[in-house]
């Protein structure tokens, strides 16, 4: 039986005696019929009930440790003090008010606490909760309970998503799960994968990755190059400017340069290195052509047409669904940065053309290469244009908290670290207190979903598996060490009850 | 004998007894006008001696006895709430025994009692009989005293059942062997006593009720530097009480360790000051000490206590069982003053 212990804010206490089996991230439903209305909560914490006297029976137990004996309790009453003492407190959060039947986001109704009917909420009705049965979804995995979960399509369509969590908890997979599913449902992809961990997805020999056509790896300077002529004095410039530091006197030089060549038709490489080799003024010069190196460096551009591509040649692969992974994994911190930035400036281009009307866009641990002043970019600017990014990372205070305040889905795998723990509390879509302690938690390919795929209800999912090879290719010296580690069972004798205590029922 | 081996030994009748009152399918008979005489082992205990202690004779001890089996037992009560018409109550009772320094204990209970007006009578003669052999009982005490009869009982049936179980061994009980000079128990103790004598156990009731002061007013009656020892106060005793109270066993002052408290002992009077001392060496020989109180004894008490947790259990199974609702919680919070002390106020109302 549970009751409400105690309401205080936003945070509810519910007494459980006998112990109900409910675990952090479970939904209990406070229901006052009397006044046709409820709190829909979430524990987010659970201890045991403050008993009166509980100290004296652990002293008495400690006191009678190794003491060995039968208790005559033929009235069976041991199981009633088990319960009293196991009895069980639950911090609640309110996450939502039912009147008459539906979703009321007014919490301020307090329930009646003689009159309040107090249940756990079965996996069944949490997913009427947070799904939509008019909607297309993606099948996500499964509640604790093996409940299969999905969520809506159109809670990732135009928004702002972040997937974090400490390394090896499974970030990774849920993101080429997103992928997947995306492209599946026709999904046009761009992923910056900057530690070649997306490749695999594109691996046809794959067994079940019936998506593998559909995804392109692309090797910068490598499988993938352009002209300079593609890429434009627009995007040059941008590149020159943001990534390069390029000051604005030699600037103007090279617009200069850039118009004549083009003018001329000979906007190529060795042409505008020879441009800049004949610039009179030496400070100038040296500024144009330690950039030019950098973008010779790059091997991103091509004089030689033949080898050339474009972005659009690729997007034109995806028009039914398709994923563009940009191998960033073999590159310079400066060439990562040259080709996102050619990628991003192109893309906004294409999407103001209405080349295509939108794009997921996947960055895994995009501090590695997105500059400070471009992340506000795009979440603002560039997401009303058509670009959707999903940030991958392990470092969440590598996102700006303004950018945790735009999110509208929060994927949190594990954190034990209070810094990171303290970063990711900042996102405003749930109380501190929920992300702390259930983060903490959470175990490996299990994670707190947040925002609007679940309807702003957080919920712990176990993320399903993949038929495709999502493992990254990390290199090993040992190669035996490669291999998966498998829990083995432990050693612990865990039927003694030596020292332990407890005294010994018949 | 392993105590475990004793689970055959079981007070059949205070469980069913128990349950009838709980079911009020108990006969009832009402006999309030019957002999007032009450029966009582607590006067015995609850003596305040002063004493001068360089007139009083000390025998120095050794602790170099043979160990042998030494087995305490105390039993415990608890008033788990009024109804309407009486009292709800439970008792318990643990034996705790050490043997070669291993230490087992078997514990009865709880059971759990309705005291009415209605039934009390019934209640008492029936356990007097089937526990104690007592057919003339006598008239049942006041409700309110019932529950610590209950316990006085099932203590009594323990005590006996193991001096009947076991031979040569040391019997620990809570207590005196003194008692109103008009109780119906001194037939029964001295019974009892000599029980244990034809099996060669020894009992050694030791009380934390007497209150020990020497004549100059000092807190403690023997000073640590003679422990381990006893202080003969065998005639103070009779000389203070012998005119209401009947002495079955020979008083002493024990302070077996250095401690804070020296306890009363009383040892069955029919045994020799020279088997006394060896006795009281061999419990040095055999059992721990705490605070000068034996550790038989004590963990016997620990074990029967009731504690809050399982007053609320306790209450919990009544209710589930029985169909009785606590309508006013007990404050059990009071009752947590010490941790194995004190029951507090655990009475809740029960609405039936």
């Amino acid at each position: 039986m549970m009751q409400i212990l105690k309401l205080d804010g936003n945070t509810v206490d519910i007494i459980a005696c006998p112990p109900e089996d409910i675990r952090k991230g479970d939904y209990i439903l406070l229901n006052d019929a009397a006044a046709n209305a409820g709190l829909i909560v979430q524990a987010v914490n659970a201890g045991y009930a403050n008993i009166p006297g509980i100290l004296e029976d652990l002293l008495r137990e400690t006191s009678t440790e190794n003491l060995e004996g039968v208790d005559m309790d033929l009235l069976g009453t041991q199981s009633y003090v088990d319960a009293i003492k196991n009895a069980k407190v639950f911090s609640c959060k309110i996450r939502r008010a039912v009147v008459d039947g539906y979703l009321n986001d007014d919490q301020s109704w307090t329930p009646n606490r003689s009159t309040t009917f107090v249940r756990k909420l079965p996996e069944e009705e949490v997913l009427g909760l947070i799904e939509s049965r008019l909607e297309e979804a993606i099948p996500l995995g499964s509640f604790r309970g093996g409940t299969p979960v999905s969520i809506p399509l159109s809670g990732l369509d135009g928004k702002l998503t972040i997937v974090t969590g400490k390394k090896g908890t499974g970030k990774s997979h849920l993101s080429k799960l997103l992928l997947l599913s995306l492209l599946e449902r026709g999904g046009i992809c761009i992923v910056f994968d900057v530690n070649g961990e997306y490749v695999g997805l594109g691996d046809k020999s794959s067994n079940g990755n019936s998506l593998a056509e559909k995804v392109h790896v692309l090797y910068p300077g490598e499988n993938f190059r352009t002209t300079l002529a593609y890429m434009g004095l627009r995007v040059f410039l941008s590149i020159a400017s943001s990534v390069l530091d390029l000051p604005p006197n030699s600037a103007w030089e090279i617009r200069r340069i850039w118009s004549a060549l083009s003018e001329n038709n000979a906007l190529t490489l060795k042409k505008l290195g020879e441009a800049m080799n004949a610039v009179s003024n030496s400070y100038i010069r040296e500024a144009l052509l330690r950039r030019y190196e950098s973008l010779v460096a790059s091997n991103l551009f091509t004089d030689d047409l033949r080898e050339a591509s474009t972005i659009e040649d690729w997007l034109n692969k995806c028009m039914d669904g398709g994923a563009l992974i940009f191998n960033l994994r073999n590159l310079g911190a400066g060439i990562r940065q040259i080709v996102v930035e050619f990628i991003l400036v192109k893309l906004r281009h294409l999407l103001e053309d209405w080349f295509v009307p939108a794009v997921f866009l996947f960055a895994e641990e995009a501090h590695l290469y997105l500059k400070e002043t471009y992340w506000e970019d795009l979440v603002t600017r560039m997401r009303h244009l058509g670009i959707f990014p999903t940030f991958i990372t392990n470092q969440p205070d590598s996102i700006n908290e303004s950018i945790y305040r735009q999110a509208d889905n929060i994927f949190l795998f594990n954190f034990t670290n209070e810094n990171d723990l303290e970063a990711v509390s900042k996102a405003t879509m749930t109380d501190a207190h929920t992300v702390t302690i259930i983060a903490r938690e959470l175990p490996p390919r299990h994670c707190l979903v947040l925002g609007k795929v679940v309807n702003d209800f957080p919920v712990i999912v176990r993320v399903r598996e993949l038929q495709a090879k999502t493992m990254g290719e990390t290199r090993f010296f040992f190669p035996s060490t490669a291999k998966t580690r498998r829990p083995e069972k432990l050693s612990l004798n865990f039927n003694s009850t030596a020292g332990s205590g407890r005294l010994v029922p018949t | 004998m392993e105590l475990a081996g004793l689970t055959h030994m079981f007070p059949t009748e205070f469980l069913d007894l128990g349950r009838s009152s709980l079911e009020e399918t108990a006969s009832i008979i009402s006999r309030l006008d019957m002999d007032k005489a009450e029966w009582s082992d607590e006067v015995g205990d609850s003596l305040s001696l002063s004493l001068r202690a360089s007139e009083a004779r000390l025998i120095k001890l050794s602790p170099v006895g043979r160990s042998v089996p030494v087995i305490g037992i105390d039993t415990t009560n608890i008033e788990l709430g009024r109804t309407g018409r009486g009292i709800v109550c439970a008792v318990r009772g643990t034996v705790v025994k050490v043997e070669e320094g291993n230490y087992e204990y078997i514990r009865h209970g709880p059971f759990i009692f309705h005291i009415t007006n209605g039934n009390k009578q019934i209640l008492y003669e029936n356990l007097m009989e089937s526990f104690l052999g007592m057919h003339e009982s006598g008239a049942s005490p006041p409700l309110e005293k019932m529950t610590e009869r209950i316990r006085s009982v099932l203590e009594r049936w323990l005590q006996r059942q193991i001096s009947l179980t076991y031979r040569g061994a040391l019997i620990i009980w809570d207590g005196s062997l003194a008692a109103p000079r008009t109780s119906r128990s001194l037939s029964l103790m001295s019974r009892m006593l000599r029980e244990a004598r034809d099996r060669n156990n020894t009992i050694l009731a030791f009380s934390k009720k007497t209150t020990l002061a020497v004549w100059n007013g000092g807190h403690d009656l023997v000073d640590n530097r003679f422990a381990p020892s006893l202080l003969d106060i065998d005639e103070d005793a009779r000389l203070s009480y012998g005119g209401q109270l009947c002495f079955l066993g020979h008083v002493y002052a024990a302070k077996l360790t250095p401690s804070n408290f020296t306890f009363r002992l009383d040892v069955d009077r029919s045994t020799p000051t020279s088997k006394v001392v060896e006795d009281v060496q061999k419990l040095l020989a055999s059992d721990s000490l705490r605070e000068n109180y034996p550790e038989t004894l004590c963990l016997a008490h620990v074990l029967s206590k009731f504690s809050p947790a399982e007053i609320i259990g306790l209450h919990r199974f009544i209710g589930k069982t029985y169909g009785f609702q606590v309508h006013q919680y007990p404050d059990v919070r009071g009752s947590i003053f010490g941790p194995f002390e004190g029951n507090g106020p655990a009475r809740g109302v029960f609405l039936h």
